[in-house]
Protein backbone atom coordinates (compact mmCIF):
# COMPACT_ATOMS: atom_id res chain seq x y z
CA UNK A 1 0.00 0.00 0.00
CA UNK A 2 1.21 3.49 -0.91
CA UNK A 3 -0.37 6.91 -0.84
CA UNK A 4 -0.44 9.84 -3.24
CA UNK A 5 -0.87 13.53 -2.41
CA UNK A 6 -2.22 15.84 -5.11
CA UNK A 7 -0.25 19.03 -4.52
CA UNK A 8 -2.70 21.03 -6.66
CA UNK A 9 -5.34 20.26 -4.04
CA UNK A 10 -3.24 20.37 -0.86
CA UNK A 11 -3.80 23.70 0.85
CA UNK A 12 -1.90 23.07 4.08
CA UNK A 13 -4.83 22.54 6.47
CA UNK A 14 -2.54 20.11 8.31
CA UNK A 15 -5.30 17.81 9.53
CA UNK A 16 -3.09 14.91 8.37
CA UNK A 17 -0.24 15.96 10.64
CA UNK A 18 -2.35 15.03 13.67
CA UNK A 19 -3.53 11.72 12.23
CA UNK A 20 -0.26 10.38 10.85
CA UNK A 21 2.43 12.56 12.42
CA UNK A 22 5.20 10.14 11.42
CA UNK A 23 4.44 10.86 7.80
CA UNK A 24 2.90 14.29 7.42
CA UNK A 25 4.51 17.46 8.61
CA UNK A 26 4.13 21.10 7.70
CA UNK A 27 6.90 23.67 7.85
CA UNK A 28 6.68 27.04 9.60
CA UNK A 29 4.92 28.51 6.57
CA UNK A 30 2.23 25.84 6.70
CA UNK A 31 3.53 24.03 3.63
CA UNK A 32 3.45 20.23 3.59
CA UNK A 33 7.08 19.13 3.68
CA UNK A 34 6.33 16.31 1.22
CA UNK A 35 5.71 19.02 -1.39
CA UNK A 36 9.48 19.31 -1.87
CA UNK A 37 9.53 15.65 -2.92
CA UNK A 38 6.65 15.88 -5.38
CA UNK A 39 7.17 15.02 -9.01
CA UNK A 40 5.03 17.36 -11.08
CA UNK A 41 1.89 18.00 -9.05
CA UNK A 42 1.95 14.68 -7.19
CA UNK A 43 3.86 13.11 -4.39
CA UNK A 44 3.86 9.30 -4.40
CA UNK A 45 5.05 7.55 -1.26
CA UNK A 46 7.21 4.44 -1.05
CA UNK A 47 5.47 1.22 0.09
CA UNK A 48 4.00 1.89 3.56
CA UNK A 49 4.82 -0.15 6.64
CA UNK A 50 1.66 -1.94 7.76
CA UNK A 51 1.51 -0.07 11.08
CA UNK A 52 1.30 3.27 9.26
CA UNK A 53 -1.54 2.37 6.89
CA UNK A 54 -4.36 3.07 9.35
CA UNK A 55 -3.13 6.60 10.12
CA UNK A 56 -2.75 7.43 6.44
CA UNK A 57 -6.23 6.05 5.76
CA UNK A 58 -7.60 8.35 8.49
CA UNK A 59 -5.71 11.27 6.99
CA UNK A 60 -7.09 10.49 3.53
CA UNK A 61 -10.65 10.24 4.89
CA UNK A 62 -10.39 13.49 6.78
CA UNK A 63 -8.41 15.71 4.46
CA UNK A 64 -10.73 18.68 3.96
CA UNK A 65 -9.81 18.96 0.29
CA UNK A 66 -9.44 15.23 -0.48
CA UNK A 67 -5.83 15.65 -1.55
CA UNK A 68 -4.66 12.27 -0.20
CA UNK A 69 -5.51 8.86 -1.64
CA UNK A 70 -4.32 5.35 -0.92
CA UNK A 71 -3.17 3.20 -3.82
CA UNK A 72 -2.36 -0.52 -3.93
CA UNK B 1 -10.66 56.54 7.92
CA UNK B 2 -8.70 54.84 10.70
CA UNK B 3 -10.28 51.87 12.51
CA UNK B 4 -10.45 53.98 15.71
CA UNK B 5 -12.84 56.37 14.01
CA UNK B 6 -15.54 53.73 13.58
CA UNK B 7 -17.89 53.50 16.53
CA UNK B 8 -18.43 49.77 16.77
CA UNK B 9 -21.05 50.21 19.48
CA UNK B 10 -23.52 51.56 16.93
CA UNK B 11 -25.42 49.10 14.72
CA UNK B 12 -24.61 51.09 11.55
CA UNK B 13 -21.06 49.74 11.43
CA UNK B 14 -22.40 46.19 11.37
CA UNK B 15 -25.12 46.74 8.77
CA UNK B 16 -22.39 47.51 6.26
CA UNK B 17 -18.99 46.30 7.34
CA UNK B 18 -17.18 46.88 4.06
CA UNK B 19 -15.61 50.23 5.02
CA UNK B 20 -14.68 49.13 8.52
CA UNK B 21 -13.05 45.89 7.32
CA UNK B 22 -11.25 47.72 4.50
CA UNK B 23 -9.95 50.25 7.01
CA UNK B 24 -8.63 47.45 9.24
CA UNK B 25 -6.97 45.69 6.31
CA UNK B 26 -5.34 48.79 4.86
CA UNK B 27 -4.71 50.96 7.92
CA UNK B 28 -4.12 48.61 10.87
CA UNK B 29 -4.05 44.97 9.82
CA UNK B 30 -3.31 43.96 13.40
CA UNK B 31 -5.71 46.14 15.35
CA UNK B 32 -6.09 46.11 19.12
CA UNK B 33 -9.38 47.37 20.54
CA UNK B 34 -8.72 50.18 23.01
CA UNK B 35 -11.01 48.64 25.67
CA UNK B 36 -9.27 45.29 26.01
CA UNK B 37 -11.70 43.45 23.75
CA UNK B 38 -8.82 41.88 21.90
CA UNK B 39 -7.47 41.96 18.37
CA UNK B 40 -8.71 42.08 14.78
CA UNK B 41 -6.30 40.38 12.34
CA UNK B 42 -7.02 41.14 8.69
CA UNK B 43 -4.27 40.27 6.23
CA UNK B 44 -4.61 37.01 4.30
CA UNK B 45 -1.16 35.72 5.29
CA UNK B 46 -1.59 36.66 8.95
CA UNK B 47 -5.05 35.08 9.20
CA UNK B 48 -3.86 31.94 7.49
CA UNK B 49 -0.79 31.72 9.66
CA UNK B 50 -2.74 32.21 12.91
CA UNK B 51 -5.33 29.62 11.83
CA UNK B 52 -2.48 27.20 11.10
CA UNK B 53 -1.11 27.44 14.65
CA UNK B 54 -3.73 26.18 17.11
CA UNK B 55 -1.03 25.93 19.77
CA UNK B 56 -0.66 29.73 19.62
CA UNK B 57 -4.21 30.70 18.64
CA UNK B 58 -6.45 28.23 20.42
CA UNK B 59 -10.17 27.55 20.38
CA UNK B 60 -10.61 27.70 24.15
CA UNK B 61 -13.94 29.41 24.78
CA UNK B 62 -15.93 30.96 27.58
CA UNK B 63 -18.82 28.79 28.82
CA UNK B 64 -22.20 28.73 27.14
CA UNK B 65 -23.95 30.35 30.12
CA UNK B 66 -21.86 33.50 29.64
CA UNK B 67 -21.34 33.90 33.38
CA UNK B 68 -25.05 34.49 34.15
CA UNK B 69 -25.60 32.34 37.29
CA UNK B 70 -29.32 31.76 36.67
CA UNK B 71 -28.60 30.53 33.13
CA UNK B 72 -25.79 28.26 34.36
CA UNK B 73 -28.10 26.88 37.06
CA UNK B 74 -30.75 25.87 34.51
CA UNK B 75 -28.18 23.90 32.56
CA UNK B 76 -26.85 22.19 35.70
CA UNK B 77 -30.30 21.28 37.01
CA UNK B 78 -32.12 20.25 33.86
CA UNK B 79 -29.65 19.90 31.02
CA UNK B 80 -26.43 18.17 30.07
CA UNK B 81 -23.03 19.73 30.75
CA UNK B 82 -21.19 21.63 28.02
CA UNK B 83 -18.07 19.74 26.97
CA UNK B 84 -15.30 20.59 24.50
CA UNK B 85 -15.71 18.81 21.15
CA UNK B 86 -14.82 20.49 17.84
CA UNK B 87 -14.96 24.25 17.46
CA UNK B 88 -14.49 24.78 21.21
CA UNK B 89 -11.61 22.34 21.50
CA UNK B 90 -7.89 21.97 20.78
CA UNK B 91 -5.51 19.16 19.84
CA UNK B 92 -5.00 16.44 20.89
CA UNK B 93 -8.61 16.00 22.09
CA UNK B 94 -10.00 17.80 19.02
CA UNK B 95 -8.51 15.13 16.77
CA UNK B 96 -10.64 12.39 18.34
CA UNK B 97 -13.87 14.28 17.60
CA UNK B 98 -12.81 15.24 14.11
CA UNK B 99 -12.18 11.55 13.34
CA UNK B 100 -15.50 10.47 14.79
CA UNK B 101 -17.49 13.20 13.07
CA UNK B 102 -15.83 13.21 9.63
CA UNK B 103 -18.15 10.48 8.38
CA UNK B 104 -21.26 12.54 9.15
CA UNK B 105 -20.33 15.00 6.37
CA UNK B 106 -18.26 12.77 4.09
CA UNK B 107 -18.40 13.07 0.28
CA UNK B 108 -20.46 9.84 0.17
CA UNK B 109 -22.99 11.18 2.68
CA UNK B 110 -23.36 14.49 0.87
CA UNK B 111 -23.87 12.82 -2.54
CA UNK B 112 -26.47 10.53 -1.03
CA UNK B 113 -28.30 13.53 0.45
CA UNK B 114 -28.60 15.37 -2.86
CA UNK B 115 -32.03 14.04 -3.89
CA UNK B 116 -33.36 14.91 -0.45
CA UNK B 117 -31.87 18.42 -0.62
CA UNK B 118 -33.48 18.90 -4.03
CA UNK B 119 -36.84 17.74 -2.75
CA UNK B 120 -36.66 20.12 0.22
CA UNK B 121 -35.86 23.06 -2.07
CA UNK B 122 -38.87 22.18 -4.21
CA UNK B 123 -41.13 21.84 -1.17
CA UNK B 124 -40.10 25.26 0.11
CA UNK B 125 -40.90 26.79 -3.29
CA UNK B 126 -44.25 24.93 -3.32
CA UNK B 127 -44.98 26.72 -0.04
CA UNK B 128 -44.81 30.08 -1.87
CA UNK B 129 -48.22 29.02 -3.16
CA UNK B 130 -47.63 30.58 -6.55
CA UNK B 131 -47.24 34.12 -5.13
CA UNK B 132 -45.13 36.28 -7.43
CA UNK B 133 -43.66 38.43 -4.64
CA UNK B 134 -41.75 36.49 -1.99
CA UNK B 135 -39.04 37.34 0.47
CA UNK B 136 -36.15 35.24 -0.79
CA UNK B 137 -34.38 35.43 2.57
CA UNK B 138 -37.28 34.94 4.97
CA UNK B 139 -39.17 32.40 2.91
CA UNK B 140 -36.42 30.46 1.13
CA UNK B 141 -32.92 30.74 2.54
CA UNK B 142 -34.03 31.07 6.16
CA UNK B 143 -35.79 27.74 6.17
CA UNK B 144 -34.10 25.61 3.52
CA UNK B 145 -30.75 24.88 5.27
CA UNK B 146 -32.41 24.20 8.60
CA UNK B 147 -34.82 21.71 6.97
CA UNK B 148 -31.87 19.97 5.30
CA UNK B 149 -30.02 19.74 8.60
CA UNK B 150 -33.13 18.66 10.52
CA UNK B 151 -33.81 15.88 8.00
CA UNK B 152 -30.24 14.64 8.15
CA UNK B 153 -30.29 14.67 11.96
CA UNK B 154 -33.50 12.64 11.90
CA UNK B 155 -35.96 15.27 13.16
CA UNK B 156 -39.49 14.55 11.92
CA UNK B 157 -40.87 17.28 9.65
CA UNK B 158 -43.57 18.21 12.17
CA UNK B 159 -40.88 19.30 14.64
CA UNK B 160 -38.78 21.27 12.19
CA UNK B 161 -40.11 24.72 13.11
CA UNK B 162 -39.12 24.03 16.72
CA UNK B 163 -35.74 22.94 15.48
CA UNK B 164 -35.34 26.22 13.61
CA UNK B 165 -36.22 28.23 16.75
CA UNK B 166 -33.60 26.35 18.82
CA UNK B 167 -31.06 27.03 16.14
CA UNK B 168 -31.90 30.76 16.05
CA UNK B 169 -31.59 31.04 19.83
CA UNK B 170 -28.20 29.31 19.85
CA UNK B 171 -26.92 31.58 17.13
CA UNK B 172 -28.05 34.62 19.06
CA UNK B 173 -26.10 33.41 22.11
CA UNK B 174 -22.96 32.82 20.12
CA UNK B 175 -23.13 36.16 18.29
CA UNK B 176 -24.41 38.49 20.98
CA UNK B 177 -22.07 38.29 23.96
CA UNK B 178 -23.74 41.37 25.47
CA UNK B 179 -27.33 40.02 25.51
CA UNK B 180 -29.44 40.80 28.58
CA UNK B 181 -29.42 38.27 31.43
CA UNK B 182 -33.19 37.73 30.89
CA UNK B 183 -32.70 36.88 27.23
CA UNK B 184 -29.77 34.64 28.10
CA UNK B 185 -31.96 32.71 30.54
CA UNK B 186 -34.64 32.32 27.84
CA UNK B 187 -32.03 31.03 25.39
CA UNK B 188 -30.72 28.61 28.01
CA UNK B 189 -34.23 27.20 28.50
CA UNK B 190 -34.51 26.78 24.75
CA UNK B 191 -31.11 25.05 24.74
CA UNK B 192 -32.17 22.65 27.50
CA UNK B 193 -35.36 21.92 25.56
CA UNK B 194 -33.17 21.09 22.54
CA UNK B 195 -30.92 18.87 24.68
CA UNK B 196 -33.82 16.89 26.11
CA UNK B 197 -35.40 16.44 22.69
CA UNK B 198 -32.17 15.12 21.16
CA UNK B 199 -31.20 13.04 24.21
CA UNK B 200 -34.40 11.07 23.51
CA UNK B 201 -33.52 10.71 19.82
CA UNK B 202 -30.00 9.55 20.76
CA UNK B 203 -31.44 6.80 22.98
CA UNK B 204 -33.85 5.75 20.23
CA UNK B 205 -31.09 5.52 17.64
CA UNK B 206 -28.89 3.51 19.99
CA UNK B 207 -31.68 0.95 20.22
CA UNK B 208 -32.63 1.03 16.53
CA UNK B 209 -30.25 2.86 14.20
CA UNK B 210 -31.52 4.53 11.02
CA UNK B 211 -29.87 6.23 8.08
CA UNK B 212 -29.24 9.56 9.74
CA UNK B 213 -26.53 11.63 11.39
CA UNK B 214 -27.45 10.82 14.98
CA UNK B 215 -27.26 7.10 14.19
CA UNK B 216 -23.79 7.60 12.70
CA UNK B 217 -22.70 9.51 15.80
CA UNK B 218 -23.97 6.93 18.32
CA UNK B 219 -22.29 4.13 16.40
CA UNK B 220 -19.04 6.01 15.65
CA UNK B 221 -16.01 4.04 16.86
CA UNK B 222 -12.31 4.65 16.55
CA UNK B 223 -10.23 1.66 17.62
CA UNK B 224 -9.35 1.62 21.28
CA UNK B 225 -11.32 4.78 22.07
CA UNK B 226 -14.65 5.00 23.84
CA UNK B 227 -17.72 5.94 21.79
CA UNK B 228 -19.29 9.39 22.03
CA UNK B 229 -21.48 9.94 25.07
CA UNK B 230 -24.72 11.93 25.25
CA UNK B 231 -23.25 15.32 26.32
CA UNK B 232 -20.62 15.03 23.59
CA UNK B 233 -23.19 14.27 20.91
CA UNK B 234 -25.42 17.12 22.09
CA UNK B 235 -22.52 19.54 21.93
CA UNK B 236 -21.67 18.35 18.42
CA UNK B 237 -25.27 18.84 17.34
CA UNK B 238 -25.25 22.35 18.78
CA UNK B 239 -22.16 23.00 16.68
CA UNK B 240 -23.86 21.68 13.52
CA UNK B 241 -26.82 23.98 14.09
CA UNK B 242 -24.77 27.10 14.77
CA UNK B 243 -22.21 26.50 12.06
CA UNK B 244 -24.50 24.95 9.48
CA UNK B 245 -27.84 26.71 9.42
CA UNK B 246 -27.33 30.43 9.56
CA UNK B 247 -24.09 30.52 7.57
CA UNK B 248 -25.70 28.68 4.65
CA UNK B 249 -28.76 30.95 4.86
CA UNK B 250 -26.47 33.96 4.66
CA UNK B 251 -24.43 32.59 1.78
CA UNK B 252 -27.59 31.96 -0.24
CA UNK B 253 -29.06 35.39 0.47
CA UNK B 254 -25.81 37.15 -0.37
CA UNK B 255 -25.34 35.10 -3.52
CA UNK B 256 -28.84 35.98 -4.77
CA UNK B 257 -28.19 39.68 -4.10
CA UNK B 258 -24.94 39.44 -6.09
CA UNK B 259 -26.88 37.87 -8.97
CA UNK B 260 -29.52 40.61 -8.83
CA UNK B 261 -26.72 43.20 -8.84
CA UNK B 262 -25.04 41.45 -11.79
CA UNK B 263 -27.81 40.45 -14.23
CA UNK B 264 -25.23 39.43 -16.81
CA UNK B 265 -23.89 36.81 -14.38
CA UNK B 266 -27.44 35.65 -13.62
CA UNK B 267 -28.06 35.14 -17.35
CA UNK B 268 -24.74 33.36 -17.77
CA UNK B 269 -25.22 30.81 -14.97
CA UNK B 270 -28.86 30.27 -15.94
CA UNK B 271 -27.75 29.26 -19.42
CA UNK B 272 -25.00 26.99 -18.06
CA UNK B 273 -25.57 25.34 -14.67
CA UNK B 274 -22.01 24.03 -14.94
CA UNK B 275 -20.91 27.52 -13.87
CA UNK B 276 -22.81 27.39 -10.58
CA UNK B 277 -19.96 25.82 -8.57
CA UNK B 278 -17.64 28.65 -9.70
CA UNK B 279 -20.34 31.16 -8.76
CA UNK B 280 -20.63 29.55 -5.33
CA UNK B 281 -16.86 29.71 -4.72
CA UNK B 282 -16.56 33.34 -5.78
CA UNK B 283 -19.63 34.21 -3.69
CA UNK B 284 -18.05 32.50 -0.69
CA UNK B 285 -14.92 34.59 -1.14
CA UNK B 286 -16.79 37.79 -1.83
CA UNK B 287 -19.41 37.50 0.94
CA UNK B 288 -17.60 35.50 3.65
CA UNK B 289 -20.82 34.60 5.53
CA UNK B 290 -18.80 34.18 8.74
CA UNK B 291 -16.86 37.44 8.99
CA UNK B 292 -14.35 36.09 11.47
CA UNK B 293 -13.31 33.16 13.59
CA UNK B 294 -12.43 33.72 17.23
CA UNK B 295 -9.23 32.50 18.81
CA UNK B 296 -7.52 32.88 22.21
CA UNK B 297 -3.87 33.91 22.24
CA UNK B 298 -2.14 31.19 24.25
CA UNK B 299 1.23 32.84 24.75
CA UNK B 300 2.86 36.12 23.79
CA UNK B 301 3.67 36.10 20.10
CA UNK B 302 3.65 38.41 17.15
CA UNK B 303 1.49 38.78 14.09
CA UNK B 304 2.85 40.59 11.05
CA UNK B 305 5.50 42.18 13.26
CA UNK B 306 3.02 43.36 15.94
CA UNK B 307 3.14 41.89 19.43
CA UNK B 308 -0.04 40.26 20.77
CA UNK B 309 -0.42 39.33 24.42
CA UNK B 310 -1.37 36.05 26.01
CA UNK B 311 -5.02 35.68 26.98
CA UNK B 312 -6.17 38.15 24.34
CA UNK B 313 -9.11 37.30 22.11
CA UNK B 314 -8.13 37.42 18.46
CA UNK B 315 -10.68 37.72 15.68
CA UNK B 316 -9.26 36.35 12.45
CA UNK B 317 -11.09 38.37 9.81
CA UNK B 318 -11.94 35.93 7.06
CA UNK B 319 -13.96 38.64 5.32
CA UNK B 320 -10.97 41.01 5.17
CA UNK B 321 -8.46 38.29 4.26
CA UNK B 322 -10.70 37.28 1.35
CA UNK B 323 -10.43 40.86 0.05
CA UNK B 324 -6.66 41.14 0.47
CA UNK B 325 -5.12 42.40 -2.78
CA UNK B 326 -1.85 40.66 -1.92
CA UNK B 327 -3.71 37.36 -2.39
CA UNK B 328 -6.52 38.12 -4.85
CA UNK B 329 -6.14 40.41 -7.84
CA UNK B 330 -8.73 43.20 -7.87
CA UNK B 331 -10.20 41.73 -4.69
CA UNK B 332 -13.30 43.93 -4.62
CA UNK B 333 -14.41 42.85 -8.08
CA UNK B 334 -16.96 40.02 -8.16
CA UNK B 335 -15.82 37.74 -10.97
CA UNK B 336 -17.01 34.15 -11.26
CA UNK B 337 -14.24 33.44 -13.78
CA UNK B 338 -11.40 34.15 -11.39
CA UNK B 339 -9.68 31.35 -9.47
CA UNK B 340 -10.62 31.98 -5.82
CA UNK B 341 -8.84 28.81 -4.59
CA UNK B 342 -7.47 29.30 -1.13
CA UNK B 343 -10.26 31.64 -0.02
CA UNK B 344 -10.92 31.37 3.67
CA UNK B 345 -14.70 31.54 3.85
CA UNK B 346 -14.67 28.10 5.53
CA UNK B 347 -11.71 29.00 7.73
CA UNK B 348 -8.35 27.34 7.45
CA UNK B 349 -6.42 24.57 9.17
CA UNK B 350 -7.64 21.92 11.57
CA UNK B 351 -10.97 23.67 12.21
CA UNK B 352 -11.74 24.07 8.50
CA UNK B 353 -15.52 23.78 8.23
CA UNK B 354 -16.37 20.08 8.54
CA UNK B 355 -19.64 20.62 6.65
CA UNK B 356 -18.22 22.50 3.67
CA UNK B 357 -19.31 19.86 1.15
CA UNK B 358 -22.86 19.98 2.44
CA UNK B 359 -22.89 23.79 2.34
CA UNK B 360 -21.55 23.81 -1.21
CA UNK B 361 -24.11 21.21 -2.32
CA UNK B 362 -26.96 23.14 -0.68
CA UNK B 363 -25.93 26.38 -2.36
CA UNK B 364 -25.67 24.76 -5.78
CA UNK B 365 -28.94 22.85 -5.52
CA UNK B 366 -30.86 25.80 -4.06
CA UNK B 367 -30.01 27.79 -7.18
CA UNK B 368 -30.56 24.98 -9.67
CA UNK B 369 -34.03 24.31 -8.29
CA UNK B 370 -34.94 27.99 -8.15
CA UNK B 371 -33.75 28.55 -11.73
CA UNK B 372 -35.80 25.53 -12.86
CA UNK B 373 -38.92 26.84 -11.18
CA UNK B 374 -38.65 30.57 -11.87
CA UNK B 375 -37.91 31.84 -15.37
CA UNK B 376 -37.25 35.35 -14.12
CA UNK B 377 -36.16 36.73 -10.76
CA UNK B 378 -35.88 40.42 -9.99
CA UNK B 379 -35.68 42.68 -7.00
CA UNK B 380 -39.11 43.81 -5.74
CA UNK B 381 -37.88 46.82 -3.76
CA UNK B 382 -35.42 49.67 -4.31
CA UNK B 383 -31.84 48.37 -4.02
CA UNK B 384 -30.98 50.73 -1.16
CA UNK B 385 -33.70 49.24 1.04
CA UNK B 386 -31.93 45.86 1.11
CA UNK B 387 -30.08 45.90 4.43
CA UNK B 388 -27.95 43.66 6.57
CA UNK B 389 -28.82 42.72 10.12
CA UNK B 390 -26.65 44.64 12.62
CA UNK B 391 -25.02 41.44 13.84
CA UNK B 392 -21.28 41.58 14.47
CA UNK B 393 -19.46 38.62 12.95
CA UNK B 394 -21.89 37.59 10.24
CA UNK B 395 -23.02 38.83 6.87
CA UNK B 396 -26.80 38.44 7.09
CA UNK B 397 -29.47 40.10 4.99
CA UNK B 398 -32.61 41.18 6.85
CA UNK B 399 -34.76 40.34 3.87
CA UNK B 400 -34.68 40.21 0.08
CA UNK B 401 -38.10 40.74 -1.54
CA UNK B 402 -38.07 39.43 -5.09
CA UNK B 403 -40.55 39.11 -7.95
CA UNK B 404 -40.73 35.65 -9.45
CA UNK B 405 -42.06 34.71 -12.82
CA UNK B 406 -42.75 30.99 -12.63
CA UNK B 407 -41.77 28.68 -15.47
Amino acid sequence: MKFVVDMNLCDGHAQCTYLAPKIFEVDDDGVLTLRALAVGSEYESPELDQDLVEGVRDAANMCPVNAIRLVD
Amino acid sequence: MKPDQFDISIPGVWTDTSEFFASLLHEEPVYEFPDGQGYMISRYDDVRNAASHPELFSNSRPSYGGGVPEAEAILTAEGFPAVPTLSNNNPPSHVRFRRLVARVFSPQVVSALEPDIREIANTVIDDFGGRTEVDFVREYTDVFPSFVMADWLGVPRVDQRRFKAWSDDMIEVSLSPSMTPERRVECMRSYVDFQQYFAAIIEERRASPREDAVSLLVSARVDGERPLDVPEILELLRGFLIAGNDTTTNLLGGMMLLLLDHPEVMAEVRSDYGLIPALVEESLRFISPASWIMRTVERPTEVGGCPVSAGGRARLLLAAANRDGAQFEEPDVFDIHRDPTGHMAFGHGIHYCIGHLLARAEARIALEVLFDRAADIRLAVPRESVRQKPMPGVYALKGLPVLLQYS
